[in-house]
């Protein structure tokens, strides 16, 4: 009980709350904003979070993730421009809305579902965490390094993208992690010579790279000096009930919700794939399971509803790996990761013995946050379009000084900003390339996890690696290790059938 | 074209692995001396072996993919030049951030990338915007966190 208190005790003050509701006001902004993401948003921020207190740090994240995952399904209700792929399941409903005099309505509705999603996939975390940190404190080397190998090949078969450029990115962050001093021989690595890659190549820099600099690259070599800003504005309809959301109405796709809550949280918990592939999956089994199914894709409150929920339930369910595992499962968790590490909390099982308080205060700020998103939200429904009308010309020379600046502040190393631009031009490569960022990212950081685990079981068993899977866990995690990659060998088995047969 | 890209993207993938494999890995990889440890230059080919079988992989798929099969890429085409000249002028910036300082530097920078992406804003918009951005940095970086932003090493 202590612990729980002491926790919460820890979040549960005023300038962690003001946090919270900073970072549900840079949320808001940056996720209605089209072609700016939560993501981005939250490496920018990383480095400043490294120089205040981790209480103030990590509400800053959850609080941005969680507001900007409603905040996308904005532009795709209002200008039917969704920022993203996830937020394009919101549109199919959500713009319909709009046309109909319905945007507040609309607007007011997915914020409803996304926070009562958002808080049950926290409550299910929090329920689920303690179980399982307790089966992974059974864990030892070998069982870790299958656990990364297996995380990897879930994201790379069942995320988005090709398979091989998955695999290659997966590689390529591998090896990427390699970079510094080896962790047996205290030897250089593939430093080239250079005393700055001793250390390694650092998370905040590539971060920052790989998804803002990145993007900021994209977007200046694409632009068009002629873009001119949609004005997205909710007309206020005459009608009140098309400008609010009744109860009776929120409750009579309360079953929606729910289900695609437990969907957004099945997909969460497996790592790398979460909330681009989750609205839609969501929206796919309400749409089967609706009464009204014809209604889908026209204006359907119980659609939009369903999909918005499907988004946001995934970020309580992210966590779970990365809390019990201390494996991140997408890359703000990767971030959180970056976080609290830096401030001495090493993520995994141990810390449910060691460190419990961290582990209630992290859960307390997740249930914060969903009510300090939920009013900020409420209160900014009205204007949110407002944003929307933010030039990209306007936004991306500022967004990328905040890049160099951020980068610079996090090691004050000039050093640091070279290696950002290089995964600039990695990373706006890959994206044009379709290579799976995410997967490269989350790699990198399970690299070095990884390496010492495979060189603690080698010394373990006399360099005989087959031996681990005399372990039971080894045998249930190579198993279902198989069994993903059968399972992709059939699905492209019988994709070259039906490609040949013409089905 | 789709199958333009994965054969430039796998032969990218192809020499950029051989290159690591066959000199930058042997020639910056320490020895190791100690029994039944794996030596440190293992996992590294493992990676880059892993990522040229896929580059081969993909290579050969594109070979043998039919001429018809072209995805819609064309939206997604690139303006090299562009591209080309936007990563020069980054690079510039950067290294007279270094030379010349954080806030002489993108006090000339951004005034300049303003205009360029928008051609009607007026400058008085520019000069404003610039400077709420350098004094947002001083107040939130130098005075909050106490990092110093470069001076640059000329000045």
């Amino acid at each position: 009980m202590n612990d729980i208190l002491t926790g919460i005790g820890l979040v549960f003050g005023v300038r962690q709350i003001g946090m919270m509701f900073l970072g549900a006001m840079i949320g808001i902004i940056v996720g209605a904003i089209p072609g700016l993401t939560g993501t981005m948003a939250i490496a920018l921020v990383l480095p400043i979070t490294l120089y205040v207190s981790p209480w103030l740090g990590i509400p800053l994240i959850l609080a941005i993730y969680k507001a900007s995952t409603w905040a996308g399904s904005v532009g795709s209700i209002l200008l039917n421009t969704p920022g993203n792929a996830a937020c394009a399941a919101m549109a199919l409903d959500g713009y319909p809305l709009k046309q109909e005099g319905k945007g507040l309505k609309a607007l007011k509705a997915t914020l409803l579902s996304g926070v009562l999603a958002d808080f049950l996939s926290d409550i299910i975390a929090i329920l689920v965490c303690a179980p399982l940190a307790s089966i992974a404190l059974m864990f030892g080397p070998p069982e870790f390094m299958l656990l990364v190998v297996m995380a990897l090949m879930v994201i790379a078969t069942v995320g988005s993208g090709n398979f091989f450029k998955s695999i290659i990115a997966a590689a390529f962050g591998l090896f990427l992690a390699l970079v510094g001093l080896d962790p047996v021989l205290g030897s250089p690595r593939l430093t080239f010579g250079m005393y700055q890659l001793m250390d390694g190549i650092r998370l905040v820099p590539l971060l920052i790279g790989s998804f803002a600099f990145s993007e900021m690259i994209q977007r200046m070599a694409d632009m068009r000096e002629d873009a001119a800003a949609v004005r997205a504005t909710i007309d206020r309809s005459r009608q009140r009930e098309n400008n609010t959301l009744s109860i009776k109405e929120f409750f009579s796709h309360a079953g929606a919700i729910i289900r695609s809550t437990l969907i957004g949280t099945g997909i969460g918990i497996l790592p790398g794939i979460g909330s681009g592939v989750s609205p839609w999956v969501a929206y796919s089994a309400s749409k089967r399971a609706s009464k009204r199914p014809e209604e889908y894709g026209k204006g359907s409150l119980e659609g939009l509803m369903s999909a918005q929920a499907g988004a946001n339930s995934v970020s309580g369910a992210n966590l779970i790996p990365l809390l019990t595992l201390g494996i991140p499962g997408d890359t703000v968790a990767a971030m959180l990761i970056g976080t609290l590490v830096a401030h001495g909390i090493n993520p995994g099982p141990l810390i449910f013995e060691r460190s419990p308080e961290v582990i209630y205060a992290i859960y307390a700020t997740l249930i914060i946050c969903d009510a300090v998103y939920l009013l900020v939200g409420w209160v900014t429904c009205h204007t949110v379009g407002h944003i929307t009308m933010v030039k990209n010309s306007l936004l991306v020379p500022f967004v990328t000084v905040l890049c160099v600046v951020g980068t610079y502040a996090y090691n004050r190393s000039f050093f640091d900003v070279m290696v950002m631009f290089v995964f600039g031009i990695i990373g706006c490569g890959m994206k044009r390339t379709g290579t799976n960022i995410p997967i490269f990212v989350i790699a990198f950081i399970l690299g070095s996890i990884f390496e010492t685990n495979l060189r603690q079981s080698l010394v373990l068993y006399d360099g005989n690696l087959l031996g681990i899977f005399g372990r039971p866990i080894c045998m249930l995690l190579g198993a279902v290790l198989a069994a993903v990659v059968v399972r992709k060998l059939v699905l492209y088995c019988r994709g070259k059938v039906n490609e040949k047969t013409g089905k | 074209m789709k199958k333009n890209t994965d054969f430039k993207y796998s032969l990218v993938c192809i020499l950029f692995s051989l290159v690591f494999l066959v000199w930058l890995i042997p020639a910056y990889t320490p020895k190791s001396t100690i029994k039944g440890d794996l030596a440190s230059a293992v996992l590294p080919n493992i990676m880059m072996g892993i990522i040229l079988i896929c580059g081969v992989v993909m290579l050969v798929k594109s070979l043998l993919t039919p001429k018809g099969e072209e995805g819609a890429q064309k939206a997604d085409a690139v303006r090299p030049g562009r591209l080309a000249a936007v990563l020069i002028l980054l690079l510039a910036y950067l290294l007279a951030l270094n030379y010349v300082g954080f806030y002489v530097t993108t006090a000339a920078a951004l005034p300049l990338a303003l205009r360029y992406f928008n051609p009607g804003l007026r400058w008085w918009r520019i000069a404003c915007g610039t400077a709420v951005l350098l004094v947002f940095v001083f107040l939130l970086f130098e005075l909050g966190l106490a990092v110093k932003m470069p001076r640059g090493v000329l000045l």
